[in-house]
């Protein structure tokens, strides 16, 4: 399958709606051809990423948009469980997070995640950064 | 069925005859017929069920011989003796009346004793013998019944060819001249023809025990078996007799009661003997039955008392055997209660001795061989005949009662026996007559060894006393002659005169310095060797010591002849001899040398004394002098306004000021934990006391009893007799501790607030940012998909509000980075501001890019300090100085330079600088001295400068010059952060 066959399946775990928007705004820019899937707690993340419950037909994501602050499971909580989970290992992982607390930013690493953003950026700066997360995995086939 | 105990040795008991049925009995009470058998002993009852299984026997036997007459008895043998055994028949007539005649014919029923005993009955028996003389010449027999207590005795005699019937009589009960025989038993002789066949009818009664021992002898035979009885009876009554005799005798010699009472044991056994041998008619003028039971009663009443009497006395048990003597005591007077009961009822008495009687002799020949066991060899003849008799009853017993064939000799063996006790009492009496004077030898010559003894003895003394006597006198000598020497050589003067003053005694000294013999003195007063005056002088000292009987002394200044004056101590005192003479004696002692010395001495101590009150002039001045000084400095105590006290080891408190005394109270002597603490020990742990201990000050915080606080020093403190006392010196702080605590409230009180504040801060600025970034967002989303697509000046409007926005975020993101200041602090370490530098240029990297400024930096120190916020300042410093850098040509520079304790560094801009006035206020908060939008910024950059700079404890100034450029400089102490 080319590059150009993909479709990227993200799944966007955020509960801000403006965030949301943002994320949408951004991904306007890929050239990848992607599908966003959003939950907005952590337990719906699991149930979309396990496909329990009412995400028994979901799709397996190529990538995970992970905001920690999240309402019911922490963000950590499902951080640490998507990695711990083998068939769950493999996805991309980004992390995104209003912390710019080093320490939270460590134990992302730790946990697995394979970027952490923080959130306070200008519109440009996170559109820019979802665009690299777009240039560095999925064009590396490129 | 024998009655041994009936038998076994007692003296006087009367002896048992040959094959009787010894069946006690007992009389009944008139009146009451038989005697209830309830109201026997144990012992009555018993003797009542034999003696009716007795006669039931009897009877049983009886009727099964009946029908059986017993042969005829063959007399054509010519023993001494006839066997009578199973030739008697017996018939009971209950009523006694039955005559001859209707007997006779009657049926007769044989019995198996040769002796029969009925017992008490009131029936009358008649007996039936058929004798058989088988010889073919004339006989006689003798038929003796040897009971002499028969009542009545009837004979009828029979003859087969004769029809008349001899009849004749006798009986205890039938005056003695009336009687067939006047013999002691009663005989009856009978004659037989040629081949004759005789039967006789014997009709017994008695109201006593009803025995009929019968013996038939043929003539001869009784004869001799007559004359050997009366020879026993006349060894043994002679044999008592001499023991009477021999009593009295000893009774007479020795004077002992033992020998009475021997008397009336024998006369006991005598009296039973008369009585049982049935002599008593014979010898005594006394012929009825009674006198003879009187008799037997009198003799065993004696017999059982005295005999014991008689061993106790004899013995001396009393003393010599005190456990023994209660035994015999005890025998004795269950002896005399049963003598009583035989005189009250003979035949209970009779009871009485089959029972007691072979304890009796048991007990008596027990005792005795312990007395001989324990050391009495008197006791051991006494013993022996007890034994004796032990021995020979049984034999006695045994052959009348048929264990053994009857024998004359062995049936006298129970008088052999009394006759044998008898001697050996006789032996025992001489014995102990031996015995005792072999003690009493022995304790002669033992008195004798005694004295002889105490003699030598006292002769030793004597002679010891002796030796003594003249030890002492030597040593009288030796110590005179060592008295006479110790005067002589002594160097003072002593003599001794009587009551009229005249010399009786002068010491060899005495002599020598005196110029004096007591050979030419001796009797001579003072008058006589002196002067006048002088004489007069001794003579009163001396008169006032024999009326005073006072010693007395005095000094005494004599001149001699050649004008030299000596001085002497003397004394003189009373001295009684041991036979009350009196004199007075004196001694004297030269003093004249120390007279001299004690002048001279008098004459120093003048000289000194002058001496020592020029001098204590001296000193007076210069105490008052001390004691003005002394007030002065005792005031300066006494009025410092904080405590000072001294404290002894033992807790005493020998110095307090006023300022102690007036906050404490007086100690009145009392130690300083009991009037400052009320506590009877000390207190476990006193901080003042260690200083005892270590010798070295020491400070500490004390709060008194009085509540207030105080900073006490405490010092060892040498007192001015060189004792180690505490100093303690009090400084009442309650106040500043007050003050002090205050401020730490207040201090906490602040810091509380401004963490609150602080934490406000962070709070208020990490919350505001989330929907700040969600309207810049979110404007930024309108802006980029409304760009140019809205009318007017919404895209004005749009910039404008994202601008605003972005602004808003910048502040708030500053004022969260300021609140993190105190919220958020790394360690302390030592931070390379190398590094630091390096790291905030990295991050203003674009800005600097932008402004294209060249910043060049010197060797960089390390601090103490917190790396992030170091960072930060360096970083604000930075951008600062390359914000408002010149146009062209920026340039900064940063060094560094240490200035004594502290680091300075400097940041050196060439921009626009700032005006002078405006120095203080650009380190605010959010003071901007340009116009807004001229240059980036929040204005909180050189704040939070400030408050990193402030929290290092160093200090943020600026020197600048407008147009030129600015300075900034930060210094920080080594000692940074607290």
């Amino acid at each position: 399958m080319t590059p150009q066959d993909m479709t990227i399946e993200i799944l966007l775990v955020e509960d801000n709606p403006i965030d949301i928007l943002m994320t949408r705004e951004a991904l306007k820019n890929w050239t990848i051809k992607h599908r966003l899937h959003v939950v907005e707690d952590g337990e719906e993340a699991l149930d979309f990423l396990f496909r329990r419950g009412r995400h028994g037909a979901a799709a397996r994501p190529d990538l995970i948009l992970l905001d920690l602050n999240l309402p019911k499971k922490s963000g950590t909580e499902v951080l640490s469980e998507i990695r711990q989970d083998p068939g769950l290992s493999t996805i991309a992982l980004v992390v995104v997070t209003t912390s710019d607390a080093g320490s939270d930013l460590q134990v992302c690493h730790e946990l697995g995640a394979d970027l952490c953003i923080t959130k306070p950026l200008d519109l440009e700066d996170y559109i820019a950064a979802i665009g690299s997360i777009e240039e560095f995995w999925f064009s590396a086939a490129g | 069925m024998l009655w041994p105990s009936r038998i076994a040795g007692e003296v006087g008991v009367p002896p048992v005859k040959p094959g009787i049925l010894t069946i006690p009995t007992f009389r009944p009470i008139p009146d009451a017929g038989t005697m209830p058998f309830i109201r026997l002993n144990y012992a009555g009852q018993v003797r009542v069920v034999l003696q009716i299984t007795v006669l039931l026997a009897m009877a049983s036997y009886a009727t099964a011989l009946a029908g059986n007459v017993p042969p005829p008895l063959n007399l054509n043998d010519r023993p001494s003796m006839f066997d009578l055994l199973g030739h008697i028949a017996l018939y009971e007539d209950k009523t006694g009346l039955e005559d001859f005649d209707a007997i006779r014919h009657k049926p007769f029923h044989p019995i198996s004793a040769a002796a029969p005993s009925f017992g008490f009955t009131r029936s009358t028996y008649w007996i039936k013998l058929a004798l058989d003389n088988k010889t073919a010449e004339r006989l006689t027999t003798v038929l003796e019944i040897a009971n002499p207590f028969l009542d009545f005795i009837d004979y009828f005699v029979t003859s087969p060819s004769i029809s008349h019937v001899e009849r004749y009589r006798s009986g205890a009960r039938v005056p003695w001249d009336n009687r067939v025989s006047q013999t002691r038993y009663p005989l009856l002789y009978i004659h037989f023809a040629p081949h004759e066949q005789r039967t006789l009818f014997l009709r017994v009664q008695s109201a006593s025990a009803l025995r009929v021992p019968l013996f038939l002898w043929s003539e001869a035979g009784y004869r001799s078996a007559e004359r050997f009885q009366y020879l026993c009876l006349g060894l043994f009554f002679g044999g008592m007799l001499f023991l009477i005799i021999y009593s009295i005798f000893a009774w007479f010699i020795l004077r002992q009661r033992a020998y009475l009472y021997y008397i009336l044991t024998i006369a006991g056994v005598g009296a039973c003997q008369l009585a049982l041998e049935g002599l008593v008619p014979r010898v005594t003028i006394f012929s009825q039955p009674e006198r003879m039971l009187h008799l037997l009663n009198a003799g065993m009443g004696l017999t059982l008392i005295f005999n014991i009497v008689f061993i106790t006395t004899f013995m001396d048990a009393r003393a010599r055997f005190p456990v023994l003597y209660r035994i015999l005591d005890v025998l004795l007077v269950i002896s005399v209660v049963n003598a009583v009961v035989l005189v009250v009822d003979f035949y209970a008495g009779i009871v009485f001795i089959f029972a007691y009687g072979i304890i009796l002799a048991w007990a008596l020949a027990i005792t005795v061989g312990m007395m001989w066991f324990w050391g009495e060899s008197q006791a051991r003849y006494l013993f022996l005949g007890q034994v004796v008799l032990q021995v020979l009853a049984p034999v006695h017993v045994a052959l009348m009662v048929g264990f053994i064939p009857f024998n004359l000799v062995l049936a006298q063996s129970l008088k052999v026996a009394y006759l044998a006790q008898g001697m050996f009492f006789a032996l025992a009496l001489a014995d102990g007559y031996s015995i005792m004077q072999r003690r009493f030898r022995t304790m002669l010559e033992e008195q004798v060894a005694q004295r002889s003894a105490q003699l030598v003895r006292a002769n030793d003394n004597l002679e010891q006393q002796l030796a003594e006597r003249k030890r002492a006198e030597q040593a009288l000598r030796e110590s005179e002659e060592r008295f006479r020497s110790f005067m002589n050589n002594s160097p003072n003067i002593a003599w001794m005169k009587d009551e009229e003053g005249r010399y009786v005694y002068m010491s060899k000294t005495y002599e020598k310095r005196y110029g004096v013999r007591l050979a030419d003195c001796y009797g001579k007063t003072g008058f006589d060797l002196w002067p006048r005056e002088l004489a007069e002088q001794f003579r009163k000292g001396d008169q006032s010591v024999l009326s005073s009987g006072q010693p007395i002394q005095m000094t005494e200044e004599i001149t001699g002849q050649d004008g030299t004056r000596t001085c002497w101590w003397k004394f003189k005192f009373p001295v009684v001899d041991p036979l009350g003479r009196r004199y007075v004696g004196g001694i004297g002692v030269d003093i004249t040398e120390r007279k001299r010395a004690e002048e001279a001495l008098q004459e120093a101590k003048d000289n000194l004394e002058a001496r020592v009150k020029e001098r204590t002039a001296e000193l007076e001045a210069a105490r008052e002098a001390a004691g003005v000084e002394r007030q002065r400095l005792y005031d300066v105590l006494e009025t410092l306004p904080v405590y000072v006290v001294l404290l002894t080891p033992d807790y005493y408190v020998p110095f307090a000021n006023r300022f102690f005394r007036e906050r404490f109270g007086e100690s009145h002597g009392r130690r300083c934990y009991e009037y400052l603490f009320e506590r009877s020990e000390p207190c476990e742990i006193c901080e003042t006391y260690t200083v005892l201990k270590t010798m070295a000050p020491h400070q500490w915080d004390w709060t008194g009893p009085d509540g207030r606080n105080y900073d006490i020093y405490d010092f060892p403190f040498i007192d001015a007799d060189g004792s180690n006392l505490i100093m303690e010196m009090g400084i009442d702080i309650t106040e500043r501790k007050q003050a002090e605590d205050a401020l730490k409230q207040t201090l906490a009180d602040l810091t509380k607030s401004n963490a609150d504040l602080e934490q406000f801060a962070y709070v208020a600025s990490h919350d505001l940012q989330e929907p700040l970034r969600n309207v810049t967002t979110a404007l930024q989303i309108l802006e980029k998909r409304y760009k140019s697509r809205l009318s007017g000046d919404a895209d004005q409007l749009i910039n404008y509000a994202v601008d605003s926005a972005r602004r808003m975020k910048d502040l708030i993101a500053d004022l969260l980075k300021y609140s993190r200041l105190a919220t958020r602090s790394q360690p302390i370490e030592m931070v390379d501001i190398e590094k630091v530098v390096n790291r905030a240029m990295l991050n203003l990297e674009s800005l600097i890019e932008r402004r294209g400024t060249k910043i060049t930096c010197d060797k960089m120190p390390a601090v103490r300090g917190d790396s992030t916020q170091l960072v930060q300042l360096f970083q604000n410093l930075i951008g600062n100085a390359v914000k408002f850098g010149r146009p062209e040509s920026p340039q900064v520079h940063i060094s560094a330079r240490r200035i004594d304790n502290e680091r300075v560094f400097s940041i050196k801009d060439n921009g626009i600088g700032i005006d002078e006035r405006h120095f203080k206020r650009i380190f605010v908060i959010f003071q901007q001295l340009n116009k807004r939008g001229s240059f980036d910024g929040t204005g909180m950059g050189l704040a939070i400068v400030k408050k990193i700079v402030e929290r290092h404890r160093g200090r943020v100034w600026v020197e600048s010059e407008a147009g030129v450029g600015s300075t900034f400089y930060v210094a920080i102490p080594d000692e940074p952060l607290t």
